[in-house]
């Protein structure tokens, strides 16, 4: 951009500087051929800025070296200048010098802002020094047209030339500096894109190394329960067979419990969803399960516990109670009390079974469901062996913002 | 080797898992030592000791998500002895100056319970 912009001035100055060579080779061979003998020195002048400005041209032609070029050609035009000044001085005539302001002023009107002031000021001298200039033409002799006519029209014309390429130079220059700084500013944005997602990576990375401490620690919680279950379940069990199909029961409750809180990101289960999570798999016909009630949103650790509580009841109904035998019937209804913090309460009875013998020790499975609920949830349960069926009441305070 | 006895040492479990308390417990107990209370809670844990004086205090690191830091510190102050019990392999979780108890990874290894319980009371 900068560069076709240097190209372009050169050009212009070139032709400026050809319009010059051509009238002062013009005023050269006038003077010559109308008063060669009297007046040597203008002849000597002219000659000498002739050949300063062909030179110049001359060492314009090579175009790779910009900066030297540019000032070679603004001191050709200063020559001329200097020249035609000295020619007036030395013809006594005192148009040259204000017709050279005339054309210093448009030259610098070209280089410095175009304010309105500036515009009237030149506007001025330019038909001042016109109407001046007339005057002093219509009442001179033919050398002073051809000074006129030959060098210092096209010294002006050469200087307005210059000077207008040199403002689109100006103009070319402050658009590549505005590109320039749009890429600046692009890229700057770009960078800033490119920080934020680093940070963002860094974020992930660290929820991650996060997640993985965590599934650490819910591994070895897991093995500890498993451990601790087994210890428990082994104790409680009066034959290896009794003990394998508790402890398979069990084992299999949780991970199916874990299994479906994984899928919803540990959030949480519905308890409908949780009932039939863990007691389904005990229903021996299609009628002999029935839920009704609320089915509030329970949070994890809530899910898990009650769930474990719920599975004691489900086995314990499978090998002696309603579920133990074709007919019999489970019913559970469900509520939330709203009172604060709001209540669920579960209600679980059992009809149509075997009788019922209350157990003469309480087994593991009873011990967890009525601590765990106690102790981890803060909730109680009370498990009534009744002839016709086993009947529970549990009571869990859950969370405000869910009830 | 005969296995060590806890012989009446009061213990308090603070242990948010309601099986892998009782089973600490029971094996605290088969061993003769005394559990006076589990807590799954640091609240729980404070009203415990405001209630009762304990011997020792077996400290699960995350209970429900709680650090039981609070609760280390304030033994730490009293010059109750006590010893972590954890599911992390890390010790991100505690500060620095809790670094050098004696911690305990789960699941429980019921030798090296017993034998840490009676290595804090060794003279």
């Amino acid at each position: 951009m900068a560069d076709e912009a240097n190209t372009l001035l050169l050009e212009r100055i070139r032709l400026g500087l050809w319009l010059v060579l051509i009238g002062v080779g013009l005023v050269f061979f006038g003077e010559l051929m109308l008063n060669g003998a009297t007046r040597p020195l203008i002849g000597t002048i002219q000659a000498a800025n002739a050949v300063a400005v062909a030179v110049i041209l001359r060492l314009l032609q090579r175009p790779a070296r910009r900066t030297a070029n540019l000032v070679a050609g603004f001191l050709a035009l200063a020559i001329t200048v200097v020249a035609a000044g000295a020619v007036g001085i030395v013809a006594r005539d005192a148009t040259t010098p204000v017709v050279l302001i005339v054309g210093l002023t448009l030259a610098t009107s070209m280089l410095v802002p175009w304010t309105p002031w500036w515009q009237l000021l030149n506007v001025l001298v330019v038909v001042a020094t016109a109407v001046w200039t007339v005057a002093t033409i219509v009442a001179t002799p033919p050398l002073f047209w051809l000074q006129y006519v030959g060098t210092i029209m096209p010294t002006l014309a050469g200087t307005v030339v210059i000077a207008y390429a040199l403002q689109r130079q100006r103009d070319a220059l402050a658009g590549a500096e505005r590109e320039r700084r749009a890429r600046e500013i692009g890229l700057r944005e770009a960078n800033l894109r490119l920080e934020t997602e680093i940070q963002e990576h860094r974020r992930t990375e660290d929820a991650l190394r996060f997640a993985m401490r965590e599934l650490d620690h819910r591994v070895k919680n897991t093995l500890a329960t498993v451990q601790s279950v087994a210890d428990q379940t082994l104790r409680a069990a009066v034959s290896l067979d009794e003990f394998g199909t508790a402890f398979s029961g069990r084992i299999q409750a949780m991970a199916r419990i874990h299994s479906a809180l994984a899928l919803r990101r540990w959030q949480g289960l519905a308890l409908d969803e949780l009932i039939e999570l863990v007691v389904g798999p005990y229903r021996n016909a299609a009628d002999s399960v029935s839920v009704a009630g609320d089915g509030p949103f329970l949070g994890s650790d809530l899910a898990r516990v009650l769930g474990m509580a719920l599975h004691e009841l489900a086995t314990n109904a499978a090998k002696y109670g309603a579920l133990s035998i074709k007919g019999g019937r489970l019913d559970i209804s469900t509520r939330v009390d709203a009172s604060s913090p709001p209540v669920l309460c579960i209600h679980w009875a059992e009809r149509n079974g075997p009788l019922i013998v209350a157990p003469r020790r309480r087994g593991f499975g009873m011990k967890l469901i009525e601590e765990a609920l106690a102790y981890e949830i803060g909730g109680s349960v009370d498990v009534r062996f009744a002839r016709q069926g086993v009947c529970s009441d549990i009571q869990i305070p859950l969370p405000s913002a869910l009830g | 080797m005969t296995p060590p006895s806890l012989c009446g040492l009061r213990v308090l479990i603070v242990e948010d898992n309601v099986v892998v308390a009782d089973a600490l417990k029971f094996l605290i107990e088969s061993y003769q030592g005394s559990v006076l209370a589990m807590a799954p809670s640091v609240e729980r844990a404070f009203e415990v000791l405001a209630a009762t004086t304990v011997d020792v205090a077996v400290l699960d690191i995350n209970l429900n998500g709680a650090s039981v830091v609070p609760l280390a510190e304030h033994l730490h102050a009293r010059g109750i002895h006590f010893l972590f019990l954890t599911g992390y392999s890390d010790l991100a979780l505690l500060p620095a100056h809790l670094h050098d108890r004696p911690r305990l990874d789960k699941p429980v290894d019921a030798e090296r319970l017993l034998l840490t319980l009676r290595d804090l009371f060794a003279p």
